[in-house]
């Protein structure tokens, strides 16, 4: 511990200038999202991205203080402990990232009218939780670098197949369950940077190391892009303790009230939305439903001709007056085929009724379990936003607008246990909005707490899919 | 007892052969010149006996371990004549940084090499000369009064003035510490150095105490009667050359009364023998010359 702090203070010297700025630029980004202006956070996004190359940079002249690729530093042939380097180098980060974000995060909450004490226990996971996926990767890589030009080029050639990959990736929404597949992602890097890290520290063998920051990089930027949801759902159904028993619940397809075709496509449109009447019975009272996701395969026979997995906005479940229909969309090839199977499977949770506000124009309403809520308008365009400390929030957000319920208003809910989401140290603030031409207030917001999260298969043998077809 | 060893040492970088069987023994005490032309190896050897590279095969025991821990580096001091040094740091800081890093650091020593060096204190290394930078790297592994010092290539690039300063230092240390260096400057060398090894494309040549070397290696010249250079000379007889009536050789294997007892089987009564003892660069230029006309 001595030498871990001897080095450390080297390190504090060594590296004053930097964590000066370090510090400036932390100052600047609690400011920027300080600004109320709705339209402006923007800018704190784009700004996050700025502090965390400079963090990414800072590691980087921190690692290479004592480089460890390469045979002629002078550091290798003195009595350093590894452990004690390692300790110097992750102190220094915990003092000098991990501890100014947490008071900027906690500072930003505060002043935003939000508990702190209430939400230490989030701070602290957030940092954790950043701390993991974000810092230690930057440190991890930082030692398979002999210099900044090659670190430089590294983290160039790193981001660019990071962002390819990102960019061809599949739907963000996942019903809920994002939380999993941000952990999976944190988790697989974690353990990435912590084995590179350790391997680095104690073998000093970069080739081995390079190859495990790449499987770690690849692997945790796959997952996060191209795994489908339904494992994260499945998990949910089997683990997450239901609050109120599901099994009576019975959702149950109804035929269509017309057949045949209700009108002609134009030629463009290649995608058909289906509208499938269902019954929904065994609702214990004051309880509630919605779809997390609606996966749909086609069948001709036995044999699977078309199908869609883990595109949660792909397939939902519409409240109606009195009724309740599913709503789906699939190519136009297949609804004009002829009759066919179709098996469906529901992802639902009931929930039941938490509280209601009504959020008036130029007013702020606090709804338990979704945030603190606000009407914005700003010319001509309207926002429903709210905001949440450190988490996406855990209820359901429902809006009675014209008579009409809009589920899932903000499409923010995460049905996650942990007291902060994988992003939120960056941003403490979550801001959740939508927007359209009309204004929304007075509008009433509807907070609706998760009860149980089960599935639902559903066949329709022998259909006419044009029977289903919904006209817009 | 040996106080670095290495055992059928091998080092391969991809398919070029670095080392290859090498044995190597440094006595305790001795002052171990490590010799060989570019790229024989004798960079390779140090590092893997630093531990800074793996061999490909064999192994290296320094201070009787296979693998340096602290508690051994902590009686090696190192320098090298590429070491990358952390040169923000003024000379001053840089001692004092690495002062905890050794319980036997001995401030008194630390600032007697400082003087004797003439090190500026509060200049930062990145603004030292090469030579001054090699002081400093030397001053600073010299003051916790190592056990074993090992030198790679220390007065490589270096005027006479820095290279006696650095000798001067490190001779005030030689007295208790085992000294293994690597250099071409074998005219200093020779001038400090109590055994030598000579490393050639990866093997060892040969290795042996200064003195024993000194005494074997002589440069024989001989003035005949009769022109003609006999064939069937001894192997140890390098670099034979004929001018006129006169033969010269380099004999590797001196011993006067063999040598004399060889000259007269082949030459007859020659009119005169010339022997002289040579210095080591002759004998490491006798040495890389003969390799070349056998290869």
């Amino acid at each position: 511990m001595k030498q871990a702090l001897h080095i450390f203070s080297k390190d504090v010297r060594h590296l004053r200038w930097e964590i000066g700025i370090s510090l400036l630029l932390m100052v600047t980004f609690v400011l920027i999202q300080l600004r109320r202006d709705f339209v402006r956070h923007a800018d704190a996004a784009v700004f996050s991205y700025f502090l965390l190359a400079f963090w990414a940079f800072l590691c980087a002249r921190l690692i290479q203080a004592e480089a460890i690729r390469g045979d002629r530093q002078f550091w290798i042939t003195r009595p350093y402990e590894w452990r004690s380097l390692l300790a110097a180098k992750l102190l220094f980060m915990v003092v000098f990232i991990g501890i100014p974000l947490f008071v900027a995060d906690a500072v930003t909450l505060g002043m935003e009218g939000f508990s702190i004490t209430s939400n230490v226990v989030g701070l602290v996971w957030s940092l954790i939780l950043i701390t993991a996926g974000t810092l230690l990767a930057f440190c991890a890589f930082a030692t398979l670098t002999r210099g900044l030009t090659e670190w430089m080029l590294g983290a160039v050639m790193t981001v660019g197949v990071l962002y390819v990959i990102a960019v061809i990736a599949n739907e963000k929404a996942w019903g809920g369950v994002e939380w999993m597949r941000d952990y999976g992602y944190v988790a697989i890097v974690f353990i990435a940077s912590t084995a590179v890290l350790l391997w680095q520290y104690a073998r000093r063998g970069t080739a081995a190391a390079m190859v495990m920051m790449a499987a770690g990089w690849l692997g945790s930027s796959l997952f996060i892009n191209y795994s489908h949801s339904s494992w994260a759902l499945e998990l949910e159904t089997r683990f997450f303790k239901p609050e109120v028993d599901p099994s009576s619940i019975r959702v149950a397809v109804r035929s269509p009230a017309e057949r045949g075709r209700k009108g002609v496509l134009p030629e463009w449109q290649q995608a058909v939305s289906l509208a499938i009447p269902v019954d929904i019975s065994g609702l214990p009272e004051g309880v509630d439903l919605i779809s997390d996701q609606v996966d749909v395969a086609i069948m001709d026979g036995r044999k699977e001709i078309w199908a869609r997995e883990g595109r949660p906005g792909s397939g939902y479940l519409e409240h109606l007056p009195g009724s309740h229909r599913l709503l789906v969309q699939v190519d136009r090839w297949v609804v004009e085929r002829g009759p066919v199977n179709v098996g469906l499977t529901l992802y639902l949770t009931s929930l039941r009724d938490s509280a209601s506000r009504v959020v008036r124009p130029g007013e702020t309403v606090d709804v338990p379990g979704a945030g603190r809520c606000r009407d914005v308008v700003e010319g001509r365009d309207s926002w429903i936003v709210c905001e949440s400390p450190l988490r996406a929030p855990p209820n359901v957000l429902v809006v009675e607008l014209g008579g009409v319920r809009r589920d899932r208003f903000l499409n923010s809910t995460s049905y996650s246990p942990f007291p902060a989401d994988a992003d939120s140290a960056i941003i403490p603030l979550g801001r959740y909005s939508h927007s359209g031409p009309v204004h929304f207030a007075p509008a009433t917001l509807t907070s609706l707490e998760p009860l149980a999260h089960f599935r639902r298969d559903l066949d329709l043998r022998d259909v006419t899919l044009t029977d289903y077809q919904l006209l817009r | 007892m040996n106080i670095l060893r290495t055992f059928d040492l091998g080092k391969k970088f991809r398919s070029a052969v670095a080392l290859e069987g090498l044995n190597l023994s440094v006595p305790e005490g001795s002052v171990f010149a490590l010799i060989g032309s570019n790229g024989a190896g004798k960079t390779t050897v140090i590092k893997i006996l630093m531990n800074i590279l793996q061999p490909t095969s064999g192994h290296t025991e320094t201070l009787g371990r296979r693998k340096l821990s602290p508690r051994e580096l902590q009686q090696i001091g190192y320098v090298s004549e590429n070491q990358e040094m952390p040169e923000w740091m003024t000379v001053e800081y840089f001692m004092a940084y690495l002062k905890p890093f050794y319980p036997t650091w001995d401030d008194a020593r630390a600032e007697e090499l400082l003087r004797q060096f003439e090190l500026p204190r509060d200049r930062k290394l990145k603004h030292l000369s090469r030579g001054m930078k090699m002081k400093a790297a030397l001053a600073s592994s010299l003051a916790y009064r190592p056990k074993l010092i090992v030198l790679d290539e220390p007065f490589s690039g270096l005027d006479p003035l820095v290279r006696d300063e650095l000798i001067e230092g490190l001779l005030e240390s030689a007295s208790e510490a085992t000294i293994l260096i690597s250099s071409h400057d074998l005219a200093e060398i020779e001038s400090f150095a109590s055994h030598v090894g000579y490393l050639d494309s990866g093997r060892l040549r040969f290795s042996e105490e200064m003195t024993a070397l000194s005494a074997r290696f002589r440069e024989v010249e001989v003035t005949l009667d009769r022109n003609g250079l006999p064939e069937n000379l001894p192997p140890t007889w390098l670099r034979p050359e004929k001018s006129a009536a006169v033969v010269r050789f380099v004999d590797s294997q001196f011993d006067e009364a063999r040598t004399m007892a060889d000259i007269r089987r082949l030459f007859g009564d020659p009119r005169s023998v010339s022997i002289n003892p040579m210095p080591l660069r002759s004998i490491f230029v006798t040495l890389e010359k003969a390799e070349r006309k056998a290869a």
